[in-house]
């Protein structure tokens, strides 16, 4: 029961008064706890990206205004960075989604063990990115590569995909894209299974074709759905790291080198951690816009 | 009954209704279906079948599906690199933050699903926005400050990082759980003479048990894999699981056999998890937003 | 345990009032129902007495003391809620005494207490089993014992049966009957269904919009209803209203049914003052509530029946419900609905059957066409008894 607000003119009752400091107490720990882990760091990373701060000399902090993220417009590596970036986003949600649907129209069908391969489609989305990234590794490596192996003997030619500037990012993209593809189906399907039964028996009888149901009633009633999963991807798919890092540590070159891999290197091995920070601030702000387009452009679709 | 079989002959006959797919076109989505999720699922067989080769194999450049299966990769993980210990950390940090963020985050969300507070949807958007945040910048911030505190590559200092992460979607997930519990249950509840915390721990949270358990899967998972933050705040003593495997790529050489090995042991209790628990996922995977 | 409700409001911040200044008194061991549709306030005036909502004015009494403040559990009052509310990972017999265990009573009376309740509403056998593998109707009785255990003060239901369907509604219907005839614990009832209503209660409140109507006894309410709405609301079928004019003609009062030729003969009556003080105000013109059951056709021309058309029959098994459409324009019911007649089924009749209409003098009542209020009831020596409140 909600402890009501209390109608005008009359006050809370002892006891419900009472039961509202218990509420607090419950709420409190956790609130006052990631106000504290949250404020803290961003003010901190707020800071810090105003300031020259090195990890080699700590002592030697100098307030830099907005320099950091001046530089940042200047260099190339940033422009590169941001570059492959959206590539990157733009072609692994893309395919995700594209291969996604597919996949789970595929599968919403009845057949004995749809179940069981339902339940096997979580598998890729639990293993670490880390694990994975490192699995395709050794699959496209050149000399023992599985994959190398089955290209070659059917002629087609093969390069040491991770070393190689023009096949790096699509390798990595080919691996995301591998783990996550069964995240969007699981998750369409889930919403397909949701759209009433009668409603589809309803198109059956009126003559749609199987083409015509998914089109016309299907894909309409689960756009809510589609488009979380394509803002969680989306998003998921700028603030990428694990993977990446560890097929390419952003290599060669910075062929690979997305946002948070490139303010990651600025930080840790340049050691200027104002300019890392100022970096993850541009990241953070761009998810920010794009959500807020996206869901801008949702609202507007939605009433149309 | 001929007037149903009558109707149901009309049915069948009527002019305007295609044909339902002939049994050939089943049978073969049935086995596209099929096919494409188990061929989906190669690379996990691959990585499985690597870590039982001998090194020898590993290397060599025609990979093989036949071979005497050895336990050396598991032994030698074991032996050199000290995995049980890492094995240990991991454990110990996911659970432990698995516990505390269910704790906190059934007596949070109770407290907002029962409350009416100011700015909620504000609160709630906040929470929802920090599942944004890319992890790299608050990485650094507590790198620094963990180095201040002493807490680097330490369980604590984990551990607090975890629950900061993993909270925010706890509580958000656990919210929508404890919507679906009627409002009358607990008011039975109140005039049976329980109090509010005692209706909180006998009767709300035995009911949500499903809820919880979804919560805690993804927690489990998420910090189970967790890379960057245990990258950077830990070294020797505290370090898990996804950190190690990736020390398994040296300069001049990758470890190929206990990479496999380990990155075999981290997928088992995701297994494990996953054929447990598989009805309880999906759900919070979406947010909620599919019910 | 006497309940007694003064001047209570409840006003929700968006400035919904849910209950206008109710004033109320169920006396101790009293069985009161509080009837209206969906909406009138009846739950949420439970839900004051048991605590779960507070009135944002006035005070609640049980037992002469003051309970407005107190917390639900101290209250000493049990509730059977609609959707029962059983607890889903506990087994019957652990809903059944969580309450007795949660205020420290003494194991072996907690024991008695489930022996005595389970045999009585019949659930001994399904002790051990989860609410989820009962049926309706035992989870009810399981709600039911869970607050009978507690021995209260104060025995509060929130439409029961409405979960039930119709046949066990009734054979439970009965069962609460006979139970509260057993125990005599003070039962507040709250249900929309009049029939529920008329057979279970001692009294009987009507709510509409958040107001109480009227209270009395089921055969009172019935008899003299205080306004339309409460005529309307209590009997099945629907009391007929027919317009009316009234003129005092000596020591009776002459009818006369507007929009017709009609004289209502038989229906002049002795009044019991010379000229009823509302006659004036309302210039003469009324309402008149004639009950279905108070109607008699006829195949011939009678002086003083009216002559009217059957247009419908519903069969009800021992009962014909005859819908007459009246001959003449004009004449029509007060509220547009069709007039019914209560007739035995072995009478025969026909659809388009051309009939005259004779109305008793039983249990009439005259309205105020503006305000729908009773102005006048015919009492049983077939007088004009004029309603007090209407006596301006």
């Amino acid at each position: 029961m909600e402890l009501q607000r209390v109608a005008t003119g009359t006050v809370a009752v002892e006891w419900q008064r009472r039961e509202r400091w218990i509420i607090l107490l419950l709420l409190g720990p956790s609130l006052l706890y990631l106000l504290a882990m949250s404020v803290y760091p961003t003010v901190y990373s707020l800071w810090l990206s105003v300031h020259n701060y090195t990890i080699y000399r700590p002592d030697m902090v100098s307030f830099a205004g907005f320099d950091n993220f001046a530089e940042l417009l200047d260099k190339e590596v940033f422009a590169q960075s941001f570059l492959v970036t959206i590539l990157f986003s733009l072609f692994s949600v893309t395919l995700e989604f594209g291969l996604g649907l597919a996949l789970a129209v595929l599968l919403d069908r009845k057949m004995a063990g749809i179940g069981l391969l339902r339940t096997l489609l979580i598998v890729p989305v639990l293993i670490s990115p880390v694990g994975m990234g490192l699995t395709f590794r050794y699959i496209l490596a050149p000399t023992y590569g599985l994959l190398t192996y089955l290209l070659q003997s059917v002629g087609i030619p093969t390069a040491d995909w991770m070393a190689s500037t023009t096949w790096a990012l699509p390798a990595v993209i080919l691996v995301d894209v591998w783990q996550w593809t069964p995240f969007v189906t699981l998750i369409l399907l889930s919403g397909m299974q949701s759209v009433s039964v009668e409603v589809v028996e309803a198109a059956e009888l009126d003559g749609l074709t199987e083409w015509q149901k998914l089109w016309h009633i299907v894909m309409p009633l689960i756009r809510p759905v589609a488009m979380v999963v394509l803002l969680i991807r989306l998003i998921d798919s700028i603030r990428v790291f694990d993977m990446i890092f560890v097929l390419t540590r952003g290599g060669p070159g910075t062929s690979t080198e997305v946002l948070s891999i490139y303010s990651y290197v600025t930080g840790f091995t340049e050691g200027d951690m104002g300019s890392a920070a100022a970096l993850a601030w541009v990241t953070v702000a761009f998810v920010n816009i794009l959500v807020f387009f996206f869901l801008r452009a949702l609202a507007r679709t939605e009433g149309s | 009954m001929t007037a149903v079989n009558d109707a149901k002959v009309a049915l069948d006959v009527s002019a305007s209704r295609p044909a339902s797919p002939p049994r050939l076109w089943l049978r073969l989505g049935h086995a596209a279906a099929a096919g494409i999720v188990l061929l989906w699922l190669f690379p996990v067989y691959w990585v499985v079948l690597t870590s039982f080769k001998p090194i020898v194999e590993i290397n060599s450049a025609i990979p093989s599906f036949v071979f005497e299966p050895t336990l050396e990769n598991y032994r030698d993980l074991f032996a050199k690199f000290e995995f049980s210990g890492v094995l240990l950390n991991s454990i110990v940090v996911t659970v432990a933050t698995c516990v505390v963020v269910v704790a906190m985050g059934v007596m949070a969300a109770y407290a907002l699903a029962r409350m009416k507070v100011p700015g909620e949807k504000h609160i709630a958007l906040w929470i929802l926005s920090l599942r944004f945040l890319p992890p790299i910048a608050v990485a650094i911030p507590f790198y620094i400050q963990w180095q201040d505190l002493n807490l680097l590559d330490t369980y604590p200092g984990l551990i607090l990082v975890y629950v900061a992460f993993n909270l925010p979607f706890a509580i958000w997930l656990l919210r929508g759980f404890l919507a679906d519990v009627p409002v009358e249950l607990e008011e039975a509840a109140l005039l049976d003479g329980l109090s509010r915390l005692q209706i909180l721990w006998r009767v709300v949270v035995p009911v949500i048990l499903p809820g919880l358990a979804s919560t805690s899967i993804f927690v489990f998972v998420f910090t189970w894999n967790e890379y960057l933050m245990a990258l950077m705040l830990t070294s020797m003593h505290a370090v898990t699981v996804p950190v190690t495997i990736s020390k398994f790529v040296m300069p001049y050489t990758i470890l190929w056999g206990d990479l496999s090995a380990a990155v075999v042991i981290q997928l088992v209790p995701m297994l494990a998890v996953v054929f447990l628990l598989q009805r309880h996922i999906v759900r919070g995977m979406t947010l909620g937003a599919v019910k | 345990m006497a309940l007694v409700f003064e001047g209570i409001q409840k006003v929700y911040p968006n400035g919904f009032r849910a209950v206008n200044h109710l004033n109320l008194e169920v006396k101790d061991g009293e069985f009161f129902t509080l009837l209206g549709p969906s909406g009138c306030g009846k739950t949420t005036t439970l839900r004051m007495i048991a605590g779960l909502e507070t009135p944002s004015s006035g005070k609640v009494f049980i037992g002469g003391r003051d309970f407005t403040q107190t917390h639900p559990r101290d209250r000493d009052v049990a509730m059977v809620f609609q959707s029962y509310a059983l607890y889903p990972h506990m087994t019957v017999r652990e809903n059944l005494v969580l309450n007795l265990k949660v205020r420290r009573v003494a194991t072996d009376e907690i024991e008695r207490r489930l022996q005595e309740v389970s045999r009585m509403l019949g659930i001994d056998r399904l002790l051990d089993n989860k609410p989820a593998q009962l049926s309706g109707g035992q989870r009810q009785r399981v709600a039911l014992g869970r607050a009978l255990i507690r021995r209260p003060n104060i025995f509060l239901m929130d439409e029961p049966l409405s979960n039930l369907d119709l046949k066990l509604r009734e054979r439970t219907r009965t069962e609460l009957k006979a139970l509260h005839e057993r125990l005599r614990v003070t039962t507040v009832y709250v249900t929309h269904d009049q029939a529920e209503a008329l057979v279970l209660s001692d009294r009987i409140g009507i709510m509409n919009g958040g107001d109480l109507l009227q209270v009395g006894t089921p055969q009172e309410i019935y008899d003299r209803p205080s306004s339309v709405f409460v005529a309307k609301f209590v009997g099945t079928p629907s009391i007929n209203l027919l317009p009316v004019t009234a003129r005092p003609a000596g020591r009776t009062l002459a009818l006369r049914l507007r929009g017709a030729d009609w004289d209502l003969a038989g229906v002049t009556l002795a009044a019991e003052q010379d000229v009823p003080a509302w006659l004036g105000r309302v210039d003469g013109q009324a309402v008149l509530g004639v009950r279905p059951e108070a109607v008699t056709l006829l195949y011939e021309a009678t002086a003083g029946a009216i002559p009217a058309v059957v247009e419908l029959i519903e069969p009800m098994g021992s009962v014909n419900h005859v819908v007459l459409r009246f001959d003449g324009p004009g004449l029509v019911t007060a509220d547009d609905e069709p007039f019914v007649v209560v007739m035995r089924s072995n009478e025969p009749l026909e659809h388009g059957a051309q009939v005259w209409a004779t109305l008793l003098p039983d249990r009439m009542v005259l309205f105020d066409e503006q305000s729908g209020k009773a102005l006048a009831t015919l009492s049983p020596r077939r007088e004009w008894r004029c309603v007090q409140s209407s006596i301006d």
